[in-house]
């Protein structure tokens, strides 16, 4: 089939290239505004404590210090929040965090601001610390909000969980630990803030939501939202964790900039970013399913609990996924699942990259495997037998009316890695030092916010009277390419080349609030909302360019910058002599383009509802290498497949699927943010360790465009699903390689090895005794076997 | 003494004069001071610890025959007198005069290779240095090359397919048109010894031996660098002030290298990437160890001597020197002593070394036909990590496969790299084969008690040891 665009589906040059590879990009830390001071934080001296007392008297005589602020300076909201407003911009009478704010310094310089700040006397009443989520959600746990340490709690019902069970031959229950994990992001937090000339503020940042932040520092100071200017810097890496912890930094530095009248800037160190950021949650699951012999799920009981961490943050929304995911794309008549966040001193946890699903998939993938080693069938047989396809009835009773690629996702990562003969193969290897294994996993993922909240977002074609194109969106880039994929959509649509187009960064004075650029919709929500303001703006040219030329509308096109008869190919015009004339003539010359997502439903009470408009299919297969002396794993091979609808770029797809992948095997194979009694354990690269390029294997990425109406030219998301399915894949492949299943990720060394020696004699998991091992749960009963 | 220091950036030469009110310390980093000047902030910090690879400079450096050398580096930790006498370039350098792309940020942009973009121009630069380096490589080393860039966005994958694009082995750009001029900025620079004083802080760079051991005699409290990847963390993480720095960089006698039938002895100061050339036929136990040493970036700066006198608990190569039956060569005004490897160090970062004393050299005895050497880390990632458990073992077997020699070092166990004197007792003397190891194996334990920490349990740490025994035997056997 000839290709019938001439932009979209292309592996463009990014438009944002040029400036990264030159080092011009400006990334917040490099705005210096003439005269600013140093804003800095002092945080908390214990992870939960009363605070009796701060002293800022000494610190603030310090000369070079033009401002020290605790929370009572707060003119308006101390705290903030977008589901819960529980989140303090720097503690008044209790810390429930190490890294919560108590004071602020601004300074002349870093190295005076760094000084007060160890002359401010906090005193301190030390509390006992809750750092293990089900212990907080126990009767009689110290509470650490006003009311009790559960503070979510989300259901799915569907069918008779009692009748499933019933049903079933046999039952598979176990118990799967996940970990906390660090953004990692390579840009650490910076604002600059500075007064704005009509009033209020205007701030420079590394902002990933810029309107959920500009609300915060609205209320903070008391100031209508149309006096908070906040400019989005070109940003260094988020994966969902440039929100909240940006919002605290725009409110601490609107606060200090508005007590001293200067500009301020504030820059976390990597320790300081590590230590008060947000984390991806770590769940602990509990799952139980009921099976037939012949591999027919009869039921599933999943209860997972989330560390919320301090504060509430997103955990309603990145839990409210888990539960409407926590099935995976599998049939099933009788489901009962409840996922509950809780509060702990650990630090707080919110939006990462995959929301709630990496969690869940771990687990579901891994129980799909078991249930393959019951039945007798291969992993590939299992997903296949249970798997959905079209009009498939999910559990939340959602009938899916779009194309299921599940089974076509699957055939392609298994084909590619040569499964069934591989996993067959190593499965009867006994032997050796180095065994090998092969792994494989797939989802399906609701695409953008769902059922969560308001799904509209906007974007801004303006073209000049030269004929180059100006961009902008409330949709925000923070290296997944935003800004490339909604100029080619323009571009595309107004029959123009890349090179006439300038993509302006977000600035919310300048666009509406288009809501947070999360939950991958990107490219369905600020993508469509591109495509409708050039349509607009193309309606207009066309219309021009009829009364220009008298020929009519309908036989008028515009192709490869100019206007064109469309039979014929004849250029009438140039796309500037276009536009100029639609100036001349008084036409508009912008197109304000507007996209607001299908209808979707959440009935909290029963469980059920129409969750999101469209999903998602991918499927990931991994081969790894086990060194049985050491625990190591090296994950040797990698396909990564995923039905993205329409790639509007292929080069960038690509790129996010690489991505996702090396994130995922950080996350199965390698990353843990660990906190012992509330005290994180590493707070920089050394110690929290993400994968190198010695670490993640060469990738093959294969796509699927199985093309959606619900999204620009068909595109759907890619950002999120790649990251979600290399850890089940890769702890799958070690199973296959050892015949011993992981149930906490990550898989390190240790967990690999511990009750394996190096055995020659070939009996597997012979010694699988030890404090580690000692926390799955082996409760798997076969009822068939018995009876 | 000079007051100052010389180097070129942006194609001119650049002096900088050090006083008591100083703006920039001597211990300021590259770092800091490229992102004090306006037109030099493309360089980024990511984690001031040598971790991320964002703040990647190259340096270039006069050569024997009068060419330049390319390194890449982590600026963050680089002193500015390290940077004396050389040719320090950043991504805003590469950009050709009519503004048309370097061949390696050409094809960053061609492959997607950069996404968010913020580790980019460290990524460009290691590019740089290896397109510079006029061969061809092989994926396996542009993987190697890149594995002190941290990038969080791409996967790698990309970035790879550039510099696979990119660096065909010409190595041919503008700094090649260029190249005759820098060496001449480069030569003009005085080769003279500089010493830096400001109010805080005292700053030497010898740059002969005879100066440089006065001074070590002269001030026994100054610290002695020569890369300084690890003192540096000193500053930038711990916020020191270190009042006397004697850089002995710059002695050329710390970088010979000499080789006979009996040794190949290697200067103190001769930098890691450099002696993985040297060793990388004859002692592979060695070159193994190294290639996992950090990270290319760190390996252009640390150098073996450096990596010795730190005796840290870990030590990459200490284990391995023991193994090699290696021995340390010290120089004082007093004399010169050689000390073996394996009593060199003393315990918890303590050695042997008397404080008028300079680390020279390590000889390496070659190995004779008898011995197997091999040499293990055990760490969580492969590259830039450090290990959990190190260990180098040699077994030298006579005719009748006897053990007549054994030393099995380890590092990651106890409080300094130490030998596993109890199990190297039990094995000589008897035959190589499984029941003798697996009796060894236990007297492993009693040798060591090593502890609990953030990279491994201390009963993780007593099963690898024991199962890199085994492994070795394994090894050695079929």
């Amino acid at each position: 089939m000839a290709d019938k665009h001439k932009i979209i589906g292309k592996s463009e040059r990014r438009v944002d290239a040029w400036g990264k590879v030159t080092g011009r990009a400006k990334f917040a830390e490099d705005y210096t505004v003439g005269h600013q001071l140093w804003g800095m934080v002092l945080r908390a001296k214990f992870p939960h404590a009363k605070i009796l007392s701060v002293d800022i008297s000494q610190a603030a005589s310090l000369p070079g210090v033009e401002a020290v602020l605790t929370a009572k300076d707060i003119p308006g909201s101390k705290t903030f929040g977008i589901v819960l407003k529980n989140q303090a911009i720097l503690a008044e009478d209790r810390v429930r965090y190490l890294g919560d704010g108590v004071a602020l310094v601004a300074a002349a310089s870093k190295e005076i601001a760094e000084r007060a700040i160890s002359l401010i006397v906090v005193e301190y009443e030390p509390l006992p610390v809750v750092s293990d989520p089900e212990e907080a959600m126990k009767p009689g746990a110290l509470v650490i909000h006003d009311e009790k340490n559960e503070f979510v709690h989300h259901k799915v019902r569907k069918g008779d969980i009692e009748k499933g069970f019933a049903e079933a031959d046999f039952v598979i229950e176990r118990r799967f630990k996940t970990q906390f994990i660090e953004h990692s992001y390579i840009e650490p937090e910076c604002v600059v803030a500075e007064l704005a000339e009509q009033g209020g503020v205007k701030i420079t940042g590394s902002v990933q939501n810029l309107f959920s932040s500009r609300r915060s520092v609205a209320d903070a100071l008391k100031i209508s939202l149309n006096r908070v200017q906040i400019i989005q810097a070109t940003l260094g890496g988020s994966f969902g964790g440039k929100d909240e912890v940006m919002t605290s930094m725009c409110c601490r530095a609107a606060l200090l900039a508005m007590k001293t009248g200067k500009p301020v800037k504030m820059v976390n160190t990597r320790e300081e970013s590590m230590l008060e950021s947000y984390k991806r949650h770590p769940y602990v699951m509990y799952y139980k399913w009921g099976a037939r012999k012949d591999g027919t799920i009869t039921a599933m009981e999943i209860r997972c609990i989330a560390d919320g961490g301090a504060y509430s943050s997103m955990s309603p929304f990145v839990t409210w996924r888990s539960v409407v995911q926590a099935t995976g794309p599998y049939y099933c008549e009788n489901v009962k699942t409840d996922v509950y966040a809780a509060y702990t001193n650990n630090n707080y946890t919110g939006a990462m990259r995959g929301f709630g699903s990496p969690q869940v998939n771990f687990a579901i993938e891994s129980m799909m495997d078991e249930l393959a080693e019951h039945v007798g069938m291969t992993p590939l047989e299992i997903r296949l037998k249970n798997g959905f396809e079209n009009y498939a009835v999910t559990a939340t009773g959602q009938k899916l009316n779009h194309t299921v690629s599940l089974k076509q996702v699957l055939r392609e990562a298994a084909q590619a890695i040569d499964f069934d003969r591989k996993w067959r193969e190593y499965r009867g290897v006994k032997e050796g030092e180095k065994k090998r294994g092969v792994g494989i996993a797939c989802s399906y993922r609701g695409v953008s916010l769902g059922a969560e909240g308001t799904d509209a977002a906007e974007t801004i074609v303006s073209v000049q009277t030269d004929g180059s194109v100006i961009v902008s969106s409330g949709v925000t880039d923070m290296g997944q390419g935003a800004q490339t994929q909604m100029s080619q959509i323009a571009a595309e649509v107004l029959g123009i080349s890349m090179d006439r187009i300038q993509f302006l960064n977000t600035n919310t004075s300048r666009v509406a609030d288009s809501g947070p650029t999360v939950a991958s919709r990107g490219t369905i929500m600020g993508g469509s909302a591109a495509k409708n303001a050039a349509e607009k703006v193309r309606a207009t040219l066309l219309e021009v360019g009829a009364e220009m030329t008298g020929v009519e509308i309908i036989a008028l096109d515009l192709a490869d910058n100019y206007l064109i008869r469309k039979n014929s190919m004849e250029r009438l015009a140039s796309f500037g002599e276009l536009t100029t004339a639609c100036f001349n003539k008084g036409k508009p010359m912008i197109g304000l383009g507007w996209h607001k997502s299908p209808p979707t439903s959440w009935h909290e009470e029963e469980g059920t509802g129409e969750a999101y408009f469209t999903f998602v299919y991918g499927a990931n297969a991994a081969e790894v290498e086990v060194d049985t002396g050491t625990g190591k794993v090296d994950v040797v091979d990698f396909v990564s497949v995923h039905d993205v609808g329409k790639a509007i770029n292929r080069g960038m797809v690509i790129g996010q699927m690489c991505g996702g992948v090396a994130m995922g095997l950080g996350y199965g194979l390698l990353e843990d943010f660990e906190i012992e009694d509330a005290i994180p354990k590493q707070l920089n690269f050394d110690e929290y360790l993400i994968p190198t390029s010695m670490d993640v294997p060469r990738i093959k990425t294969i796509i699927v465009e199985n093309e959606d109406p619900a999204g620009p030219f068909g595109a759907k998301s890619v950002g999120e699903p790649t990251n979600e399915l290399a850890a089940p894949a890769i702890v799958n492949a070690i199973f296959n390689a050892t015949g011993k299943r992981i149930y906490e990720i990550p898989a390190t060394l240790e967990r690999v090895l511990l009750g394996h020696k190096l055995s020659r004699s070939g009996k597997r998991g012979s010694e699988q005794k030890n404090s580690l091992d000692s926390m799955m749960v082996e409760s798997c009963k076969n009822r068939g076997e018995k009876g | 003494m000079s007051n100052s220091i010389a180097f070129v950036l942006d194609g001119n030469a650049v002096e900088i004069g050090f006083d008591r009110s100083s703006r920039l310390a001597p211990t300021t980093t590259v770092l800091n001071y490229l992102r004090g000047l306006p037109q030099h902030r493309g360089v980024k910090e990511g984690c001031a610890e040598g971790d991320c690879g964002a703040c990647t400079v190259v340096v270039g450096e006069l050569r024997a025959d009068k060419s330049i050398n390319y390194r890449a580096v982590d600026s963050c930790l680089l002193f500015l007198p390290m940077i004396h006498g050389k040719q320090l370039i950043t991504v805003e350098n590469l950009k050709g005069s009519s503004g048309n792309l370097h061949p390696v940020q050409q094809a960053m942009v061609d492959f997607h290779g950069s996404q968010c973009g913020f580790c980019t121009p460290g990524i460009v630069m290691t590019l740089f240095a290896l397109y510079k380096g006029g061969t061809k490589p092989s994926q396996d080393e542009i993987a190697e090359a890149l594995a002190g860039n941290l990038c969080r966005c791409t996967g790698y994958e990309p970035i790879l397919k550039a510099a696979v694009a990119a660096c065909n082995g010409g190595g041919r750009d503008q700094f090649s048109v260029d190249e005759a001029r820098i060496v001449g900025l480069l030569k003009s620079i005085s080769p003279d010894g500089i010493s830096l004083s400001t109010d805080l802080q005292r700053y030497d760079q010898p740059a002969t031996l005879d100066e440089c051991l006065v001074l070590v005699e002269k001030f026994p409290d100054a610290l002695i660098i020569n890369g300084a990847t690890d003192v540096a963390l000193r500053v930038t993480k711990k916020f020191e002030i270190l009042r006397h720095i004697i850089d002995c960089s710059r002695i050329a006698e710390l970088r010979t290298v000499s080789s006979d039938s009996h040794a190949l002895t290697i200067g103190a100061g001769v930098r890691i990437s450099e002696v993985m050339k040297l060793v990388k036929n004859d002692f592979p136990g060695l070159y193994q160890m190294l290639t996992v040493f950090a990270a290319q970036q760190i390996r252009n700066v640390a150098t073996l001597g450096g990596n010795i006198g730190t005796a840290s608990p870990i030590g990459d190569t200490l284990p391995v020197l023991m193994a090699y039956g290696a021995e340390i060569i010290l120089q004082s005004r007093r004399g010169m002593r050689r000390v073996k490897a394996a009593s060199f160090v003393k315990g918890y970062r303590t050695t042997d070394r008397q404080p008028d004393e300079l680390i020279m050299a390590v000889a390496l005895p070659r190995p004779s036909a008898v011995s197997r050497i091999r040499t293990y880390k055990v760490s969580k990632r492969r590259d830039l990590d450090i290990a959990t458990v190190s260990a180098a073992f040699r077994v030298d077997l006579d005719e009748k496969g006897i053990v007549s020699d054994i030393t099995l070092a380890y590092g990651g166990m106890a409080e300094c790299t130490k030998r596993s004197i109890s199990a190297e007792a039990f094995l000589k003397g008897k035959a190589w084969n499984r029941q003798s190891v697996e009796g060894a194996q236990l007297l492993i334990d009693m040798d060591f008690s090593p502890i609990s920490d953030v990279r491994g349990s201390a009963e993780f740490r007593k099963i690898a040891a024991r199962n890199l025994l085994l492994k070795f035997w394994s090894e050695t056997t079929e």
